[in-house]
């Protein structure tokens, strides 16, 4: 027993020490590791001599959300179509670990890496200073070095117009929010559609649940489930995966509902009134585009919403009346021209 | 009392019983794989292929019992898997199951990939509630138990019908005298193999029951990792339930209505930190271990392999 | 296999001359099975990505490349191997002193929690000393979070295992509560703790990679561990515990001393762990801290089978595993989910390999894990 220690603790010895030494002698045959990634057939497909562009893009959950990382992952295909560009993409990456992903996209010589999640905001910020050359986009709100850009949508607009359909389509002046947390940005959507909604409605009250959980399907429609018995009649669920299952609640107890996100009228065409449609796949055409066409300043931040065609509502359904349709009209005027107040993010307006 | 906190209580109650249904058929299914000497930590992992394979049975075929059969098959399948490693190889029943809920997650993330982007269509066909005519609506009673579907009283008939089992039948008896001494068991000519062969596929298709009612019951969709670890929770609640099934059954409901509480206190906005609320289940949990449940006996020969002699 | 041998003669031979070589290198033979274990994982995972429609040599490439390959892949995935190291030493001091703990997760997670006081509120400090400070109050932390199972189990006869389970659904939920409010920077938009001070933080061992000084002590604890196991009294006591507590009541030992002192070893190794992540690669607590070194570090203790040796070799193995899984996605675009499929099936194979070493040395290995 001894003995094989000691000769394990050699072979993992020597297995460090090849590897420590990726360079000339490394019995591998190892090539060096800026060239590692380079495809294999660039120069064949493009005659012309142009350089193709390399995008590497960060997700924090799976492509297949059917929400925001999709619509990142969708917009990433479709402008790899459109310009030729070699991409790349890691999913399902935790706070924990981005710094390793961002430097490794970066050593590799990718000259886009885009993080496209609000917390990795810091990360990037963290990690672009040491690569000057690599030009950085984060879905955030900070960009503190000159390879930074930031994107972000309001987070309210979109949840603002909602509110004003739910408060002119609900009968018991309930509406129902289901999100995963209490954060700022989710006291800010409760408090954008507690502002839609007093609009022409000044006894709607919200009540307002989360789930603590951005996957967790079952719990979230047993949320729904339970503000519709409280008396809601209306149920706005933004809360990731667990949209769908808020809407199943609604669908199962015939309340009408909105979605988010993306537009969700399929889940149940005849319930969901709309849904406050966020195209987060915009954030990263507007960074390679930019990059492209060198019209994006680095080193700022970007906050997009309804005037930029990043937030909007998705088409009405049947039981949305023509008034509804007009009011909501106004108030995308309204806030256009900048007549409507940003929400506060700290606590609930009514208390 | 007021109507509105009458409302409150039913609704908790009947969610109650919704939120611990996909708990129990995991849970019975350790509960029967544990009693026959065999650890099952790869719950997790079977009842998200109870759950992909049934979504994918009743989305393709429209019929959500051809789902549920697909779905026990994968269960039995994996429960298979454990069994040949944990009976015949003989190698960490924990690790494997580790490895079982791993491979569970990215399989299933993997397949449900493989279908179409998610439009209305990809919905898959819900088991409807039993019809219980006029008697639903007996007011609280016909809210809180007859407005389920099967697979809530096919959880509480397997209840009766496993300590019936264990309690009641040769079979059964012989069946824990594999989990406490298989020796003895052995000796008096039992078969030692089989039956445990037997208990953790039978605990991978229950589990993948678990898996299937969150399919075919509550939401139509697969999302990846929608057990969300109920898996693990169900092991806690074959401890918490003194390895008994009508224990188990307690011990469910017990985390169901935790869960369903903690809901509930949100709807009320009591403005407590919501992770305060979140964290119901599991103190209660370790309370009811030490305050009523006492000290907890294991089968003896639980986790350890057999050798013939 | 003695029955064989009067039937034939020189098959049995070289048999024979076999199994006693491998009797004689039990831990070689261990690891190769283990490697071929872990090649015939590979290969499944090979055919499956490639019904993907990617190459999987290329694949597999990304895997080696991605992991060692390079400064960085190979500095991250040491860095990756220290939390997974101290969260198996948790476990495999836990199972040997008869203390079935499954809280590793928890307690790294608390063992962050006291580093990052220390390191973001205790100010003016010498660099050693606060890094010394930091660490201690992860040790310290991390045994608080074991010994609330320890207690229920010691004098109220509580399972350890369902209350250690718990214990990291409340861990995860109470550090979720302190980065919303208590520990959060009240300037920052995001939930996060407060970022730990330069003084606190670990020096770079190896430059241009993240690998930091928490590698070298990670190696120093695992021999101190097993030195404490294996070659003094408190250790000798732990172990007979663990191996038959009647037994050891009889031959005088003082059983819930050695519990304790086993507990305090357990919840402290993974504290440390905690500390170590923090101070050498977070700095500060973000969601998902942990990222499941606590339950993979039951998968490294049960696959390094105890043995020190062993256990580092399943660590590295595992920190391979995730470091080269991010690779792979990077490198040759292979789905998210099809890794977990290769790491559950290296597991399921690497522990089943097991049985081969077991038949072949003849002491089976056992028990509650």
């Amino acid at each position: 027993m001894k003995k094989f220690s000691l000769l394990m603790t050699f072979v993992l010895l020597v297995g460090m020490l090849a590897a420590c030494a990726p360079a000339a002698e490394a019995p591998v045959a190892e090539e060096p590791a800026s060239e590692a990634p380079v495809v294999e057939e660039p120069a064949a497909e493009e005659p012309a001599a142009e350089e193709q562009l390399r995008v590497a893009m960060i997700f924090n959950t799976t492509i297949k959300d059917g929400g925001y990382a999709q619509a990142g992952y969708e917009s990433l295909m479709a402008l790899k179509e459109k310009y030729n560009l070699e991409v790349s993409y890691q999913e399902s990456v935790t706070d924990a670990t981005v710094k390793d992903v961002l430097r490794s996209y970066a050593a590799e010589g990718y000259d886009l890496v885009y993080a496209h999640e609000l917390y990795f905001t810091d990360a990037v910020n963290e990690v672009a200073p040491e690569f000057p050359d690599v030009k950085f986009g984060v879905t955030g709100y900070m960009a503190s070095s000159p390879n930074v850009v930031a994107l972000d949508a309001t987070n309210w607009e979109g949840v603002y117009l909602a509110g004003v359909v739910a408060g002119m389509m609900t009968e018991s002046n309930k509406i129902a929010m289901v999100t995963v947390s209490q954060s700022p940005i989710a006291l800010k959507m409760v408090n954008a559609m507690y502002m839609g909604a007093l609009v022409s409605n000044p006894d709607t009250e919200i009540l307002h649940l989360f789930t603590g959980s951005f996957d967790d399907v079952v719990k979230a429609k047993e949320m729904a489930t339970a503000a519709i018995k409280d008396g809601a009649d209306i149920v706005y669920a933004n809360c990731g995966m667990g949209t769908t299952g808020a809407i199943e609640a609604a669908k199962e107890n015939n309340t009408f509902a909105i979605g988010s996100s993306v537009d969700r009228s399929a889940l149940a065409p005849e319930l969901v009134l709309t849904s406050n449609v966020l195209d987060s796949g915009r954030y990263i055409t507007i960074a390679v585009e930019g990059l492209i066409n060198g019209d994006l300043e680095w080193g700022q931040v970007y906050v997009l919403g309804v005037k930029d065609g990043v937030e909007f509502l998705a088409p009405f359904n049947d039981a949305v009346p023509q008034e509804v349709k007009d009011a909501v009209e106004k108030a995308t005027q309204d806030m256009i021209d900048g007549k409507v107040e940003t929400p506060e993010s700290e606590k609930y307006m009514w208390d | 009392m007021d109507a509105a906190w009458m409302t409150t209580i039913v609704t908790w109650l009947t969610m109650s019983i919704r939120m611990s249904i996909p708990l129990l058929f995991p849970s019975l299914g350790g509960l029967i794989s544990q009693k026959a000497g065999v650890y099952n930590f790869g719950l997790e992992g079977m009842m998200l292929c109870g759950a992909y394979f049934g979504y994918y049975g009743s989305y393709v075929t429209g019929n959500p019992w051809i789902g549920l059969l697909l779905g026990m098959v994968s269960g039995g399948l994996l429960g298979l898997l454990l069994a040949f490693t944990s009976i015949h190889l003989r190698v960490s029943q924990l690790v494997t199951g580790l490895g079982i809920g791993v491979f569970g997650l990215g399989i299933t993330g993997y397949l449900y990939r493989l279908i179409d982007i998610g439009t209305a269509t990809t919905a898959a066909t819900l088991f409807t509630n039993v019809d219980f005519g006029r008697l639903r609506s007996l007011p609280v009673v016909g809210e809180i138990l007859l407005s389920h579907s099967w697979m809530v009283y096919a959880g509480f008939v397997l209840v009766i019908l496993i300590a019936w089992f264990f309690f009641h039948t040769t079979p059964g008896l012989n069946f824990r005298a594999v989990g406490e001494n298989p020796q003895v068991a052995d000796t008096a000519g039992v078969n030692v193999i089989l039956n445990r062969y037997l208990a953790v596929v039978v605990s991978g298709i229950l589990a993948s029951m678990g898996g299937a009612f969150l399919t075919l019951t509550q939401t139509a969709y697969f999302t990846e990792n929608i057990s969300a670890g109920r898996g693990w929770i169900a092991i806690s609640a074959i401890v918490l339930g003194k390895f008994n099934p009508w224990g188990v059954l307690l011990a469910c409901l017990l985390f169901g209505a935790a869960d369903a509480a903690q809901m509930q206190i949100q709807v009320m906005n009591l403005g407590i930190p919501y992770q305060f609320l979140l964290m119901i289940p599991y103190i209660l949990a370790m309370l009811a271990m030490v305050g009523f449940v006492g000290k907890v006996r294991s089968p003896a020969a639980m986790g350890k392999p057999y050798f013939k002699h | 296999m003695s029955e064989l041998s009067t039937t034939s003669n020189t098959p049995t031979l070289i048999k024979e001359r076999i199994i006693l070589f491998a009797r004689k290198n039990m831990g070689l033979v261990s690891t190769l099975i283990s490697i071929m274990a872990i090649g015939l994982a590979l290969l499944i995972g090979g055919i499956l990505i490639a019904f993907a429609g990617i190459d999987p040599f290329d694949a597999i490439t990304y895997l080696v490349k991605g992991s060692f390959g390079n400064r960085y892949g190979f500095g991250e995935t040491l860095t990756r191997f220290v939390p997974l190291l101290f969260c198996s030493l948790s476990f495999a001091i836990a199972h040997k002193s008869g203390f079935f703990n499954v809280g590793a997760e928890g307690q790294l997670l608390m063992g962050a929690v006291g580093a990052v006081l220390v390191g973001a509120y205790i100010d003016g400090l010498h660099p050693v000393l606060h890094v010394l400070l930091c660490i201690i109050a992860g040790v310290i932390f991390g045994a608080i979070w074991a010994g609330i199972a320890g207690f229920l189990k010691i004098f109220l006869g509580s399972d350890e295992l369902i209350n250690t389970m718990m214990l990291n659904y409340v861990a995860i939920l109470l550090v979720d509560y302190l980065i919303h409010g208590p520990i959060k920077p009240p300037e920052s938009y995001l939930y996060v703790s407060e970022t730990i001070l330069p003084s606190a933080k670990l020096p770079i061992i190896l430059s241009k990679s993240p690998l930091h000084l928490g590698f070298i002590i990670s190696l120093v604890v695992t021999a101190v561990v097993f030195y404490i196991i294996y070659r003094t009294p408190i250790g000798f006591q732990m172990r007979t515990v663990g191996a038959n507590r009647r037994a050891a009541s009889y031959a005088g030992i003082n059983i819930v001393w050695a519990t304790i002192v086993a507990l305090i070893t357990t919840g402290g190794l993974a504290g440390m762990g905690g500390a170590m992540e923090l101070m050498g690669t977070q700095f500060k607590i973000v969601n998902g801290f942990s990222a499941g070194y606590g339950y993979d570090g039951i998968g490294v203790a049960v696959m390094g089978r105890y043995h020190p040796i062993g256990i580092l070799l399943a660590a590295l193995l595992f920190a391979v595993i995730r470091v080269g899984m991010g690779a792979m996605q990077r490198g040759a675009g292979v789905p998210f989910p099809l890794l977990n499929v290769i790491q559950g099936l290296i597991i399921i194979f690497v522990i089943a390999s097991g049985y081969l070493t077991n038949r072949l040395s003849e002491t089976v290995i056992g028990g509650r894990a």
